[in-house]
């Protein structure tokens, strides 16, 4: 055991280890879920009548597996790094920060249970029920204080503008969720929601869109405001371009969430609301992106050699693809043909496996070998390998859910001359077959992707053995 | 759409705690020399 | 600010009152003895309006002789006469009309500036987001249908845009707000009343509408408009901060570079660290590599190389060994040094130089006096305007007539008009002075984009300092090579720059210096004369000179200047001295000739020379054998001709002809600043730089006419349209803001100086 003394002129960055595996490993499983819905998609029989294996409990498993626990951890990995080597300073808490994550993978061993026996709110991405709800909370909270309290005790004067965004994500998170989560228990595996009606639709949205923008999008920004300078080793492009970014992106993220409402019995001038917010979202959105892809002005050789760069830059240009098709898709003519189908499916993923899948394996990849003390992975050729298949699976993905999303609502709306339907609903579902079955082969290239990444993760960790990193000593400007 | 009533008086609280984290940012001069900040990541590991 | 002459509490300035103290700001007037001119900065000032409110205030006042108040760099000048009045009364006087100064050259200025700024920031991030809120409410009563939205929905928006809208009132709003109450209780019309006035009227306007909707004021909300009006005004005001910045750049720098702490050797020979405001002559300072120097003296230990290019345009670094001369505001570049003081504060060179550049930025061109005078009754009109478009539509529509009247007071909002001739002024002075150029006086740079004939007043200008040494001939009996050996001897001590040149042409040709001489003399204006040892064993008596010196009757004419050595009266050897055109100077003669300007050159010197130089040049007219006033009688004449004449030279001895010429430019890099004349001062010894200068001014003057052009029509065409009530308060605001912002932007395009000759583009 070190002594007091060491320890603090050391970084904790045995919480960040864990945080880290535990990233790949909920990426593996959370991908295999999302493979085995999609399967299930093309052929039902995978349903194995079974009320835990029926698509309707292992969906919100699949996206709470990839979000909460694969997101999660990369973010709580990534945001306990950063925080320290930003601020030049010990975690806040060692106590608390090693709290956040067995809490954290109790939540998650919770989900895993809980969901497939049918234990749910009911609304999407906040299915868990109250207990798991509070358990979240605490730790959510303990979070919040590792994190600032880090911050409050940083040494360098400035924060770091991916503290930010962290920041801003935990924060937001914290609000998102409580407000969300509000309901009334009835029983330890039942409660009723606070709010009724279209209120607590408005509220759904509200959180489940912000779940979108604060979780998915400020967190990952923070990781890629500090892992794309790092892995370029050059600068933010425009480090003053950031800091805008981040308070107009804050500023109009809050509000965008009625367009997951459109054409229904929310008022229609909140609808119009949310449209036009979603399409100003676009201008901090792009800046960032841009922002970030130039950061490599100077340096796009690297790219032909360097795959982690290539993961990095490349969910840059997919948060780009996204935040063009969101916008776009929140105009309410374009949403009267994207509402319910593929599409939306499409659009989630291209954001969910390019952007953040992306830049947290990117960032896992350069994370990793320094945690455990080495110069790079065990392999990097496997990581060649990781980026082709996945790169591969994404577009396929992609690609087949949106010409399935497009051609199912050209069906629905087809209209014979008399006025009557063109299609029943059914042929439009035997017309997506094809692409149902791409979109489960690009998912599966994805997670196979994922699986190699979990053998070049052991590999490097076995190879190493976990680092201690000293706090350099503190420059004059501090 | 009583939930208004709540959700607008509570965004016009969050705008107010937002200005006042960017008072905070401002005032305590955590913007200037920004291109230089931008930097320093790359100095340490 | 902590600013140590607060503590008096009946005035706080009075600390200024002791002659040590304003001798910090202010220079002593060279003709009468009590006289003084001081600079001071005023951080509030920001229009033509307000600068012309500090001048009449503060003229009015005993013992204040001239003020220049200059809203674009934010500097006063005065001239005071210290029998009559003291700092005190007028920095007091400044501060009760609402615009308390600063004396300038004190650091706590630019500190303060620091925080004025980030404050100012501050004030447009918090305008803009708010803004951004209100949108979002204003946004679905635009938008929706009628019916679509319950009535207490639409009331519960306009709260919440209320609370909005009070932290951009409280807060963002405050300058104008504030700055237009301290002008009304002048009785005066600041530019910021009528903006004011739509401010506060929309806010009133809409806060009745919202608390007690249904009155004659009816139900309409405007804080949409008004949140975004402020945020343009603070968005104008911002860059007009930024481009402040970036202009008066060079001058900041220059103010800011010395250091403000030393290291003086102590009667016990240690090193104390002193306040550089203590540091006497005589004192020993300690200077490390990296540092400015404080003050002017002489090197007394070590040696290092020093950047003066600061101050001399030189960019090469300038080797400082043991006794070398370095100056304040110069940077040590390689090694610590010890030196002592010669020159201090107001005696150094670089005092000089920040006070011109000052001086400077305070002098209004003639096109910017035009601007302060119309402001005045311009406000007038636009109040009238306002009133009238009240009267209009009163009974129609009272709502319609305020916010009518609200338009107008927001669409004519003059800040284009009085940004329009100083921003392109200030962005290419700051531009200029980066490159090198000083400008004495900003009228230079419209006049020197009017000049049709450029005179060049010295050969010196178009040619190297170094001289060309060629020995031409010697004595068929005479050894070559002792010869020059003589040369190098007897020029060896003389400080003369022909003799340094003869000496270093000699030992260029293994000459050897040593040779005995006896009784060595110069004699200036002649040469030198001593005698010495021929290798035959024979003593002679040598002079080396002019023909006169020497003794030689006929000489020859082919070159400038011609140096003999002689023994009696027989000449033993003649060499010739040439100087060398510059390397720039033919392309950009041709460049200047090609550009429809006609170039002459006048010069004391002889004339076949003088026409040789020419014809190298390609200058068709050059004289010579000119005096002084040969030269003034020249210029005259080509004025009568209705020639614009600019003067290039040295600036120095010539200051009729400078006075009489329509312009001038002194140049060279030896050019003691604070002798010149010359309207702008060229440091360095780059002639192509004279091109682009002329260019580029004459640029700024076609960007000065596109801002005031722009700015006029905009008016013309916004204060019908308000009047009519078919601008809405919004559309002003952003047409107030726009036109503002082009003419700003419009002088940015002047910060691209491009050195490298004729700007392209250009007339």
């Amino acid at each position: 055991m070190q002594n007091a003394t060491v320890k603090a002129a050391t970084y904790n960055d045995t919480v960040v280890r864990q945080f880290a595996i535990m990233a790949v490993v909920w990426g593996v499983v959370g991908t295999l879920m999302g493979v085995i819905i999609a399967s299930q998609l093309v052929w039902p029989e995978l349903n194995l009548g079974l009320p835990f294996t029926s698509f309707g409990r292992l969906r919100p498993l699949h996206t709470n597996a990839v979000i909460f626990a694969f997101g999660g951890c990369a973010l709580f990995a990534t945001s306990y790094y950063v925080v320290q080597r930003t601020c030049q300073t010990r975690l806040f808490s060692d106590k608390l920060a090693s709290f956040t994550f067995w809490g954290w993978q109790a939540v998650i061993v919770a989900a895993a249970i809980s969901l497939p026996l049918g234990y749910t709110q009911g609304k999407e991405y906040g299915e868990l029920e109250w207990p798991i709800d509070i358990l979240i909370a605490i730790v959510w909270i303990s979070y919040a204080i590792v994190f600032f309290g880090t911050i409050g005790i940083r040494k360098v004067k400035h924060i770091y503008v991916a503290n930010w965004f962290y920041g801003a994500f935990i924060l937001a998170v914290a609000l998102l969720h409580i407000v969300e989560s509000a309901a009334i228990p009835a029983g330890w595996f039942k409660s009723y929601s606070a709010y009724a009606g279209v209120q607590d639709a408005m509220v759904q949205w509200w959180y489940g869109h912000n779940a979108v923008g604060f979780f998915l999008t400020a967190g990952f920004l923070g990781m890629m405001y500090y892992f794309v300078p790092k892995q370029a080793e050059r600068p933010v492009y425009s480090y003053s371009l950031s800091i805008v970014h981040f308070w107009a992106l804050i500023f109009t993220y809050m509000w965008a969430g009625p367009h997951h409402l459109h054409y229904t019995a929310l008022p229609d001038w909140t609808q119009s609301l949310g449209m036009v917010l979603s399409l100003i979202l676009f201008a901090p959105s792009w800046g960032g992106m841009i922002n970030g892809i130039m950061t490599l002005s100077g340096a796009w050789h690297k790219l032909r050699t360097d795959p982690i760069l290539r993961f990095l830059i490349v969910s840059l240009s997919f948060y780009g693809m996204s935040t063009f098709e969101g916008p776009m898709m929140a105009i309410k003519t374009v949403n009267a043909l994207s509402h319910y189908t593929d599409w939306t499916v499409g659009h989630v993923h291209s954001g969910a496996l390019g952007w953040v899948g992306f830049i947290s394996i990117g960032s896992l990849y350069f994370l990793i070998p320094r945690l455990f003390g080495q110069k790079q992975m065990y392999s990097v050729k496997a990581i060649e390998v990781h980026f082709w298949m996945a790169t591969i699976g994404v577009v396929l993905y992609i690609a087949a859910l949106w010409i399935s999303g497009v051609m199912e609502g050209l069906m629905w709306r087809a209209m014979n001359a008399d006025g009557t339907l063109a299609y029943t609903f059914v042929e439009s579902v035997k017309a997506k077959f094809p692409y149902y079955f791409t979109r489960a082969l690009g998912g599966f290239l994805y997670m196979s992707g994922l699986v190699i990444m979990l053998w070049n993760t052991y590999k490097t960790a076995t190879n190493g053995k976990p680092a201690t990193v000293q706090i350099p000593a503190v420059v004059a400007h501090a | 759409m009583e939930i208004a009533f709540l959700l607008i008086p509570l965004a016009v609280l969050l705008v107010f705690v937002i200005l006042g984290g960017l008072w905070w940012a401002i005032q305590t001069g955590q913007f200037e020399d920004l291109e230089e900040e931008g930097s320093r990541i790359l100095e340490q590991d | 600010m902590a600013n140590p002459l607060a503590a008096s509490s009946a005035n706080p300035w009075q600390g200024l009152d002791i002659q040590s103290e304003w001798e910090r700001f202010s220079q002593r007037d060279a003709s009468a003895a009590e006289v003084w001119t001081s600079h001071v900065w005023v951080d509030n000032m920001h229009c033509a309006a307000c600068s012309g409110r500090i001048e009449q205030t503060i003229k009015q006042q005993r013992g204040v002789l001239a003020v220049q108040a200059s809203a674009a760099s934010k500097r006063v000048r005065v001239v005071w006469d210290a029998k009559q009045t003291s700092p005190s009364s007028w920095f007091a006087n400044l501060n009760e009309i609402g615009y308390p100064a600063l004396p300038l050259n004190e650091y706590n200025a630019i500190s303060d500036r620091t925080v004025q700024q980030r404050k100012m920031l501050w004030r447009l991030v918090v305008a803009v987001f708010c803004m951004m809120q209100v949108m979002m409410y204003a946004y679905p009563t635009y938008w929706s249908d009628s019916n679509d939205m319950a009535p207490d929905m639409v009331q519960l928006m306009k709260w919440a845009s209320w609370v909005l809208t009070l932290p951009v009132m409280l807060f963002s709003a405050t300058p104008f707000l504030s700055q237009a109450w301290v002008s009304l209780k002048q009785r005066q019309l600041g530019m910021d009343v009528p903006v004011s006035l739509g401010i506060m009227t929309a806010f009133v306007m809409s806060t009745l509408a919202t608390f007690a909707p249904g009155g004659w004021w009816g139900d309409v909300v405007y804080y949409d408009s008004l949140t975004m009006f402020v945020s343009f005004l603070l968005i104008g005001r911002w860059l007009d901060v930024k481009l402040r910045n970036r202009t008066a750049g060079a001058l900041e720098n220059m103010m800011r570079r010395l250091p403000h702490a030393v290291l003086k050797k102590n009667a016990d020979g240690e090193w104390v660290q002193i306040a550089a405001s203590n540091i006497n002559v005589g004192d020993v300072l300690y200077v490390r590599p990296g540092e400015v120097f404080a003050a002017d003296g002489l090197v007394m230990v070590g040696s290092t190389s020093a950047d003066e290019s600061m101050l001399t345009g030189e960019s090469e670094p300038v080797l400082k060994p043991v006794g070398a001369k370095v100056i304040a505001g110069a940077g040590n570049l390689t090694s610590a040094i010890e030196m002592q003081v010669e020159q201090v504060g107001e005696g150094t060179q670089y005092h000089a130089l920040v006070n011109l550049m000052a001086s400077a930025s305070t002098e209004k061109p003639g096109i910017a006096l035009l601007a302060d005078k119309v402001a005045q009754p311009f406000l007038w009109a636009v109040l009238l305007a306002a009133i009238y478009a009240v009267i209009f539509w009163w009974n129609t529509d009272p709502a319609k007539a305020i916010m009518s009247a609200v338009a107008v007071l927001v669409v004519t909002c003059p800040c284009a008009l009085s940004l329009a001739t100083p921003a392109a002024m200030l962005a290419s002075a700051g531009t200029f002075a980066k490159g090198g150029v000083l400008i004495r006086r900003l009228q230079a740079i419209q006049a020197i984009s009017e000049v049709d004939t450029i005179v060049f007043d010295k050969t010196g200008t178009l040619t190297e300092n170094l001289q060309q040494v060629t020995l031409v001939e010697t004595h068929a009996q005479w050894d070559r090579q002792w010869l020059l050996d003589v040369i190098a001897s007897m020029s060896r001590d003389s400080l003369h720059p022909v003799a340094q040149a003869l000496h270093a042409f000699a030992l260029q040709h293994d000459a050897q210096d040593q040779l005995l001489l006896q009784d060595w003399q110069e004699i200036v204006g002649g040469g030198m004369s001593a005698t010495i040892v021929t290798k035959a064993g024979e003593a002679v008596r040598v002079t080396l000179g002019n023909a006169e010196f020497c003794g030689i009757a006929h000489e020859a004419a082919d070159a400038l200047r011609q140096v003999y050595v002689a023994t009696g009266e027989v000449q033993l050897a003649r060499l010739t001295l040439t100087e060398q055109v510059k390397p720039h100077a033919k392309a950009a003669i041709s460049q200047l000739i090609a550009h429809g300007l006609d170039i002459q050159l006048l010069s004391g010197d002889r004339i076949a020379p003088v026409k040789n130089l020419a014809a190298q040049l390609g200058i068709e007219r050059a004289f010579g054998l000119q005096k002084a006033a040969d030269k003034l009688q020249h210029v005259k004449l080509l004025q009568q001709q209705g020639r614009k004449v600019l003067m290039v030279g040295d600036g120095l001895n010539d200051g009729p002809v400078i006075a009489a010429a329509h312009t001038s430019i002194a140049m060279g890099s030896g050019v003691p600043l604070t002798q010149a004349q010359a309207d702008m001062v060229v440091l360095g010894n780059d002639i192509g730089v004279l091109v682009s200068l002329i260019s580029h001014c004459q640029k700024t003057i076609l960007i000065v006419k596109q801002n005031l052009l722009w700015a006029a029509l905009y008016n013309a065409a916004g204060v019908p349209l308000a009047i009519m009530g078919l601008l809405p308060a919004w559309l002003a605001g952003l047409g107030m803001a726009a036109s503002s912002l082009l003419v700003l932007l419009n002088a940015l395009r002047l910060t691209d100086w491009d050195k490298s000759g004729w700007q392209k583009g250009q007339a």
